[in-house]
């Protein structure tokens, strides 16, 4: 069989002829040759069968991980030309509960147009349950936190509707804290020196509970904790118990060690408190365990009282009062706190005359005087007629059943 | 002698071809080559590993298309001891990711994953797991849970102490359910019947209907549900609220007329429904939805829908709301009232006279009382005199004029012209 090959030697054949154009000019026609070949079996294969679909074609998936296997890839290569068209399928989508398409199509439009996308994200908001608007926020600041935080400022701090209620102390709205999540996400420097230098102690002292959050995500807590250990004095001050909520909310037990040192500086009050109200909502009963340990004082009562209120709040309720029912006969002194949160749930369970003997047995007279003048105050409206005979033969002080408003009720 | 060849200029057309040939070979298997590792299944033991090298993306698109990728090319293999140690690691990877902030789209990823093996442990992890708890996790969990076993999917969005989250995840199951087309198995129409929790119950068989209509028509599906048996006066009920609702959203006269069946057999129907239903239609058509209000058997809830149905369209289209209600005010029908009050309430703004004789049309109540009132501090507000010699003639008992002659006047507004 006789085939061609570039180094024939025979010039007369075609494969000597091209042999002798490979000494003169037959190598770049064959290289030109194999490259487009190679060329046109990968665009060929690309147009055929392509390997990746369609932005478009990847949203027709039903299943969630099928779809995003074939969505995200081609949108992340996709062009902005492409908007209008995927913005059509991606509005066309009946999303319910789960917005993962969207928040995708919305990271890919903010990169080159945020504020348009942002506008789509309200509008979404407004026809659904959903929340893009933050997750556009987040994508924009990872890029320009300026903009994307001045955004916030005008779009929701100043109704405020999204405000993050359900976390104490954190009274940020929810747009400043996309936004500021999503700068701190970026590489983009700034974020520190934006945070400490915000005027309004109060302001700035949101923004650092967002930081801490943002912040126990992306590094090494013992890294965290050193680093806002090291804060110049002030800002230290204000961030050590922020971290200590946002690592108590992840790792207790950890927060508790990485703050043993810092428990009785001056400086730093209130940490037992924040480790035990994100602690108590997992595991209450190690939570007490824990601040037993603690010496006697403020920071102890501090501690236990948010324990037991978080606990009580919970939907283990009655888990907490089993657990102080257990512990009456004993009544340890740092329990005291939650003695009288516990008094005072008896009551509010029509039991009040209970909850006074709890009370009773209370050894700071302050917190005694305050839990029985809480209880007789809703005996009072609950059941004057009980309530009036039992300080009858009490004795309760005068000062007492004055606050509690009695006497003046009583005539 | 042989005359010399003539040098041929131009392509060299043969190895072009040839070249051509080799590279069309070359190319193509190459990129089957390329094609076929990237299909490839990926084996679950090297899954932890790569997905750790997946989440240090940090473009968020490109990191979530490449995890689901790796996600759907998982090739099961190994024993359920083996799977469980796997997931675990997987889940330990996840949850120590930097570049994730809670509820992110690849715990999304992660929870549909896990609930396709195990989900009880997967809805479990986004109830315990600060990391899970956003609500596209738990979707994702109920939504591969649905396409599975939707009554057990059912069965466990129920323990779920909020809410939000128990609707949520009824939603999420509903969709699975649907996609996987099990959305009208016995099993699931079973569990969704005994929801003890009726609003539970309700919104999830809208659900189930609102998707039914992609495939059947508001007719057909009618028809499905008056042939279907349903146990006891209570499900009936909720079926066909959810139904009426449902079917409000694509064809709002269908909704009411089946409705208006359902009560004039006497059929109750749930607090809510005739609201939403009377809104649907509300939206294009607002005096279609008062007309066939006004056929409804009065109620306390029709009054209630009425007034809502007409603050709406006055909010919409005021100027064609006041002047629908300028043409029926004076007509003696007791549905009207709750619009009347309204319009009259709006007229006294400008006439207040005419709003006050209208407003004494209404029957006596509260809401007749606040209105005079306030049309009355009004008008003393801006001509006290005039206010007066009404009150003066006014058909009133002693102590009512009394009453209206102590209301403190409403200083007269101006506009921000006037008062620059």
């Amino acid at each position: 069989m006789t085939g061609f090959h570039p180094m024939d030697p025979n010039p007369d054949s075609a494969a000597g002829a091209a042999g002798k154009g490979v000494r003169g000019r037959s190598w770049p026609a064959f290289l030109l040759g194999v490259l487009a070949g190679l060329l046109v079996s990968y665009v060929g294969a690309e147009r055929i069968f392509p390997i990746a679909p369609s932005p478009s074609e990847g949203l027709a998936e039903p299943g969630l991980i099928e779809r995003t296997a074939r969505f995200a890839p081609a949108l992340a290569n996709a062009k902005p030309a492409d908007l209008d068209r995927l913005r059509a399928r991606v509005d066309a989508l009946d999303v319910g509960r789960q917005d993962t398409d969207l928040t995708l199509f919305a990271q890919w439009w903010t990169r080159f147009d945020p504020e348009a996308a942002i506008a789509w994200a309200i509008e979404i908001d407004e026809r659904t349950t959903l929340r893009m608007r933050l997750g556009v926020l987040r994508a924009w600041a990872r890029q320009d936190p300026a903009k994307a935080l001045g955004m916030a400022a005008a779009r929701f701090s100043m109704k405020n509707p999204d405000s993050v209620s359900q976390q104490p102390g954190l009274w940020m709205d929810r747009g400043t804290h996309a936004a500021l999540i999503g700068w701190d996400e970026s590489l983009i420097p700034g974020i520190e020196e934006w945070v400490f230098g915000t005027a309004n102690r109060q302001d700035r002292q949101g923004l650092m509970q967002i930081l801490a959050e943002s912040r126990v995500v992306k590094m090494e807590p013992e890294a965290l904790w050193e680093w806002a250990a090291g804060l110049p004095a002030p800002y230290a001050r204000d961030m050590l118990p922020r971290v200590a909520t946002a690592l108590a909310e992840r790792n207790p037990e950890l927060a508790v060690r990485l703050a043993a040192p810092y428990l009785e500086r001056d400086e730093f009050i209130g940490l037992p408190r924040r480790i035990a109200s994100r602690w108590a909502r997992r595991d209450p009963r190690a939570t007490l365990d824990w601040l037993a340990t603690l010496p006697e004082g403020h920071e102890r009562v501090g501690g236990v009282t948010e324990c037991a209120r978080t606990w009580l709040s919970s939907d283990d309720r009655q888990g907490f009062m089993a657990y102080m029912e257990q512990r009456v006969d004993e009544f340890p002194d740092w329990l005291e706190p939650a003695f009288g949160l516990y008094a005072r749930a008896l009551t509010r369970d029509r039991h009040a005359e209970s909850g006074l003997k709890i009370a009773a047995k209370i050894q700071s007279l302050d917190l005694q005087n305050y839990t029985v003048t809480l209880i007789l105050r809703v005996w009072l409206v609950d059941d004057r007629a009980a309530a009036e005979s039992w300080v009858e033969k009490a004795g309760i002080p005068e000062k007492i059943l004055r606050r509690a408003g009695f006497r003046s009720a009583a005539g | 002698m042989q005359a010399p060849r003539r040098q041929k200029f131009g392509p060299k057309w043969g190895p072009l071809l040839l070249g051509l040939i080799l590279g069309l070979l070359v190319g193509s298997a190459v990129v089957g080559m390329t094609r076929a590792l990237a299909a490839r299944p990926v084996p679950i033991g090297e899954l932890a590993g790569r997905l750790s090298v997946l989440l240090e993306d940090r473009d968020p698109v490109r990191r979530a298309g490449a995890i689901a990728q790796m996600l759907d090319r998982v090739s099961p293999g190994e024993q359920a001891a083996d799977l469980e140690h796997v997931r675990t690691e997987i889940r330990r990877r996840f949850e120590a990711s930097r570049l994730l902030q809670d509820g992110d789209v690849e715990f999304a990823l992660f929870g549909a994953w896990w609930a396709r093996s195990d989900p009880e442990a997967a809805y479990r992890w986004t109830q315990d797991s600060l990391r899970a708890g956003a609500r596209r996790v738990q979707a994702a969990v109920f939504d591969e849970w649905g396409a599975r076993d939707p009554s057990g999917a059912v069965r466990a969005a129920q323990a779920d102490r909020s809410e939000g989250r128990r609707q949520d995840a009824l939603v999420a199951t509903i969709t699975g359910a649907d996609r996987a087309d099990v959305s009208k198995s016995a099993g699931l129409i079973a569990a969704l019947e005994e929801i003890p929790n009726r609003i539970d119950r309700r919104m999830a068989l809208q659900e189930l209907i609102r998707r039914q209509l992609r495939r059947q028509s508001p007719a057909e599906i009618l028809s499905w549900l008056a042939e279907s048996s349903v146990g006891g006066e209570e499900l009936a009920e909720d079926w066909n609220a959810a139904a009426a609702v449902a079917i409000a959203a694509v064809d709002p006269v269908l909704a009411t007329e089946s409705l208006s069946a359902l009560t004039r057999s006497g059929r109750a129907l749930p607090q809510g429904v005739l609201e939403s239903v009377a809104s649907s239609l509300s939206s294009d058509d607002p005096v279609a939805a008062l007309g066939w209000l006004a056929t409804l058997e009065p109620s306390e809830e029709r009054s209630d829908v009425v007034r809502s149905i007409y603050r709406s369209w006055l909010g919409r289209e005021n100027g064609a709301a006041l002047a629908w209600a300028a043409e029926r005010a004076d007509l003696p029908e007791d549905w009207f009232d709750p619009i009347r009050a309204n319009y009259a309430f709006i007229l006294g703004h400008k006439e207040p006279e005419a709003g006050l004789r209208l407003l004494f049309q209404l029957p006596i109540g509260e809401e007749r009382a606040l209105y005079v009132q306030q049309v009355f501090a009004r008008w003393k507000g801006k001509d006290p005199e005039a206010a007066e010699v009404w009150l003066q003639q006014a058909d009133l008992p002693e102590f009512r004029r009394q009453e209206l002659r102590g209301v403190q006047a409403t200083p007269p507004r101006f506009s921000r012209k006037s008062s620059s």
